[in-house]
């Protein structure tokens, strides 16, 4: 026991010794006072400065209501958060934000500040999903799509899940986006509009944006969108729908859907760069009249459907071409010919300049639901 | 009367007790003011007068009537030229006959059921105790469905019975040693000849024969003057109540102590492994009883750990826990005037206080106790807003974690640390959370009970052992040898 006293007094000692404060040490804030921030906007703002504007989600409880949004300028995204604290009834926080969203004049400008501030700052995280707002203010869109049972974090939320349906756009977190401009200098995020529907706004997602040193120099439309989600493997489950030949339509699921690249070397030069698309899917519905038992109908509709993948694909690598690998093709084909890793890495601009790029695209439907099989069988049987 | 704080220095034990003459005016003198000592002058069947001494309710009526009276007063006279060495010869009908030479010897026989006869030439004195001591009754704490259904008794002999009864082999050793200077009590010492490490035998019986103490008459009174650590809240010997546990301890090489009065035999050394193993972990399939195992160790650390992490994730590091989970604590927390440490003290301390008072009270009330309690404490705290319905949550999580232990005493010692790491949480989150389990790892790791780590099997090398159990068991089969930490004379097990 003496010796625990011992012990207990020369670490007393030694705390007061050190010279620290007890500053380092965590404060207690009261949960029940603490303003939770989910949404977060980014937009410039006269004199160099940046307008940060935060939201939370719906309250629940008691104090249940329209989410909170606060909104403050500063010259840094840092001292603009601090800022806002003066004006939060409770404590606000965003060791909670899940969206980050940055205006088209903002991003014309350059997301460089807001990416530093969301490496170095202990409460953000590198998981926050960010989107291009299709207008010159985010503040606005989040403040817009703010009613008193949603929030814009339910809907970005819900984008960052439907975006697999579409296609037409993948969910891009701070940390993949970084990886991306890390790599060349070239990154995607999605790009989302906002949209007035009976009278009540609403969020939606326009294809993505290219950024090139972190500034936005594009924005692809929806056919180079989704022939850029099919090249970098970002498609989920898409529909797609086919016109055939007699009139009939065919929709179509798309259950997989897998590219591979290939490339064509000349001695040591690359000259052309080939993308094998593999796509199944299910007819999911067929309109018309059309026998789709018949193999000619069926092959019909996989070409058509080859051809349309085809055609966003193309899309794509044209925009590639203009604006430089945000598809990261170089980083594709490093791996796969690793033993040409110098070549690739001191040639890449030049090739790309002078690559033919191929699509070849085997698009295969795979089941379809026969209602009369079934009808068949039970009359067999009875 | 005021107790002045004096040093009271220690007194060696007077002998003799009572420095008398042998004769029957000084055993008088000595019980005298008991009045269950009685007496009755004889006149014996050969001629001459004795008398016949003993203490009521210790002895059985029958017994003394019939095997000592009888014989004495009617029965044929052996050929002796002395009282005494006639009565030895036959004149008493009893198993256990002594001559007695000193007060000491004659009145410590008398207390434990002897009757002493005083005749002209000597003092004898004849077994004749009463055998009214409980039955052997199921075991209440330790119940198991696929395992025997008798436990300890009070009785000390009793108890040396069943263990022998299990063990039928004359390695099965049993030194007794009388402890108290007023209770004088049987504490038997047990092991098994060629698997137990004699020099742990050796170091048991030496701190039992050290302890000088007035009376031994409870559990505490022996195992806090034989285990090393005093000043830790965690058990170094297990109590069992059931002899089938109790001889499972023995053949893996422990000492066994059977205490006269109390219903429980103490198995030792003892670590953590034993503390966090139940009785029918033995019964049961040995991938079930591995599984259990690990449950109850990620019991223990939800138990201790579980309001500590509570209040530093809401109090201090929000960031830490998933956003829809910070905001239902959030609207679940709203109107609640205190402050979450404040929140999850005082349950802890609601549910502390109803543990206790349903084990204070009788079964039935006990039970009414704990619904009442927990319709207070619980809803009615809700509904009027004093505590938020997540603290409820987190304080009942940690307690139901925490009966799941299945040693009360290691579970009393992880409640203990369970308010103390909640309350180091208060202060300063996670670093004070984490600084109160580097404090309890640190005690742990530094215990030994009898030379074996407490934290085995947890402890470097004692994970290296091969062939003999870990955290986990292995089919039986499979299970070779002993456990090595005991260092055992016999280390294998089976073939």
């Amino acid at each position: 026991m003496r010796r625990i006293w011992l012990a207990l007094c020369c670490a007393l000692t030694a705390g007061l010794l050190v010279g620290c404060t007890s500053s380092f040490l965590p404060k207690a804030k009261d949960i029940s006072k603490v303003e939770l921030m989910r949404t977060i906007a980014i937009d410039g703002a006269p004199d160099e400065k940046v307008k940060v504007t935060v939201s939370s989600g719906v309250k629940q409880g008691s104090s249940g209501g329209k989410p909170l949004i606060l909104s403050d300028e500063a010259q840094t995204v840092s001292s603009a958060c601090q800022l806002i604290q003066k004006s939060g009834n409770g404590y606000v926080t965003y060791g909670h934000v899940t969206e980050c969203v940055v205006g088209k004049e903002a991003a014309k400008a350059g997301v460089d500040q807001l990416l530093d501030y969301m490496q170095r700052d202990f409460e953000m995280r590198m998981d926050t999903l960010i989107f291009l707002a299709n207008q010159d203010k985010a503040g606005d869109l989040i403040t817009k799509a703010a009613t008193k049972d949603i929030a814009a974090t339910d809907r970005l939320q819900e984008i960052g899940r439907e975006m697999p349906l579409k296609s037409g756009a993948w969910r891009c977190t701070v940390r993949e986006f970084l990886v991306d401009q890390y790599n060349n200098g070239l990154a995607m995020m999605p790009t989302l509009e906002l949209e007035k529907v009976n009278g009540e706004y609403t969020i939606g997602v326009k294809g993505m944006a290219i950024f090139h040193e972190t500034k936005l120099v594009e924005q692809l439309d929806e056919e180079a969108s989704r022939g850029a989600c099919v090249l970098i493997n970002e498609g989920g489950a898409p529909n797609q729908d086919v016109k055939l030949k007699d009139g009939g339509v065919a929709g179509l699921k798309i259950t997989s859907s897998s590219c591979r690249w290939k490339a064509q070397w000349e001695n040591d030069n690359l000259v052309g760069m080939t993308a094998e698309v593999k796509v199944r899917a299910n007819l999911a519905e067929l309109n018309g009249t059309v026998e789709f038992r018949k193999k000619s109908v069926l092959h019909e509709i996989e070409q058509k459907l080859a051809a349309a993948i085809t055609k966003e694909a193309i899309s794509a690598l044209k925009e590639e071409k203009n604006h430089g690998d945000f598809l990261h093709l170089e980083r594709e084909l490093e791996m796969q010919y690793p033993g040409r890793l110098k070549e690739i890495e001191a040639h890449w601009e030049e090739w790309l300049k002078t690559i033919h790029f191929r699509v070849k695209t085997e698009a295969t439907v795979e089941r379809s639901y026969d209602v009369s099989r079934g009808v068949e069988q039970s009359g067999k049987e009875g | 009367m005021r107790y002045s704080k004096e040093y009271v220095p220690y007194h060696a034990e007077k002998k003799p007790v009572f420095d008398l003459p042998l004769k029957l005016e000084s055993i008088e003198g000595v019980f005298e003011e008991c009045v269950d000592f009685a007496s009755r002058r004889i006149t014996l069947a050969e001629g001459g007068e004795g008398t016949i001494c003993w203490i009521d309710g210790m002895v059985k009526s029958e017994r003394l009537n019939d095997y000592v009276m009888r014989p004495l007063i009617t029965g044929p006279v052996p050929a002796s030229t002395t009282q005494v060495g006639k009565v030895l010869g036959g004149n008493v009908w009893n198993l256990d006959v002594t001559i007695q030479m000193t007060v000491d010897d004659t009145v410590e026989a008398m207390l434990k059921g002897c009757c002493a006869i005083f005749l002209s030439d000597g003092v004898l004195t004849c077994s004749v105790q009463t055998e009214e001591k409980r039955g052997v009754e199921g075991p209440e704490n330790e119940t198991e469905n696929k395992g025997a259904r008798d436990s300890f008794v009070e009785s000390v002999r009793t108890c040396t019975s069943l263990v022998r009864r299990r063990l039928k082999s004359a390695k099965v050793k049993i030194l007794e040693h009388m402890v108290g200077r007023t209770s004088d009590t049987a504490v038997d010492v047990i092991w098994v000849d060629g698997v137990t490490n004699p020099d742990l035998v050796h170091q048991v019986e030496e701190r039992i024969s050290q302890m000088d103490v007035d009376a031994l008459l409870s559990v505490a009174d022996i195992e806090e003057y034989i285990v090393d650590s005093k000043s830790t809240v965690f058990p170094q010997v297990l109590f069992t109540e059931r002899p089938d546990r109790f001889c499972r301890g023995l053949m893996d090489g422990r000492v066994g102590i059977l205490v006269d009065g109390i219903p429980m035999g103490c198995l030792l050394p003892c670590g953590i492994k034993q503390f966090m193993r139940a009785p029918q972990d033995r019964s049961n399939h040995w991938l079930s009883a591995s599984l259990l195992t690990l449950l109850r160790y990620a019991c223990m650390i939800v138990s201790v750990l579980l309001p500590g992490v509570y209040i530093a994730i809401t109090a201090f590091h929000l960031q830490m826990i998933p956003t829809q989970l910070a905001l239902s604590i959030i609207a679940s927390k709203q109107d609640v005037p205190f402050s979450t440490q404040f929140e999850v003290l005082i349950m802890l301390f609601a549910f502390e206080v109803l543990q206790e008072a349903g084990l204070r009270m009788p079964n039935t009330i006990g039970q009414s106790v704990s619904i009442i309690g927990a319709l207070v404490v619980g809803q009615a705290a809700v509904d009027a807003k004093i505590v938020s319905p997540a603290v409820i949550i987190v304080v009942a999580a940690a307690g139901m974690a925490g009966f799941t232990i299945p040693n009360l005493d290691f579970a009393n010692g992880l409640r203990i640390w369970r308010v103390i790491a909640a309350i180091g949480a208060s202060f300063v989150g996670l670093f004070g959370l984490t600084a109160v389990i580097i404090g309890m790892v640190f005690q742990l790791s530094k215990m030994k009970s009898f030379g074996v780590s407490y934290l085995t099997p947890f402890s470097p090398g004692s994970w290296q052992q091969k062939g003999s159990e870990w955290v986990m068991r292995g089919p039986m089969p499979s299970i070779k040898m002993r456990d090595l930490t005991l260092r055992p004379e016999g280390k294998r097990r089976q073939k």
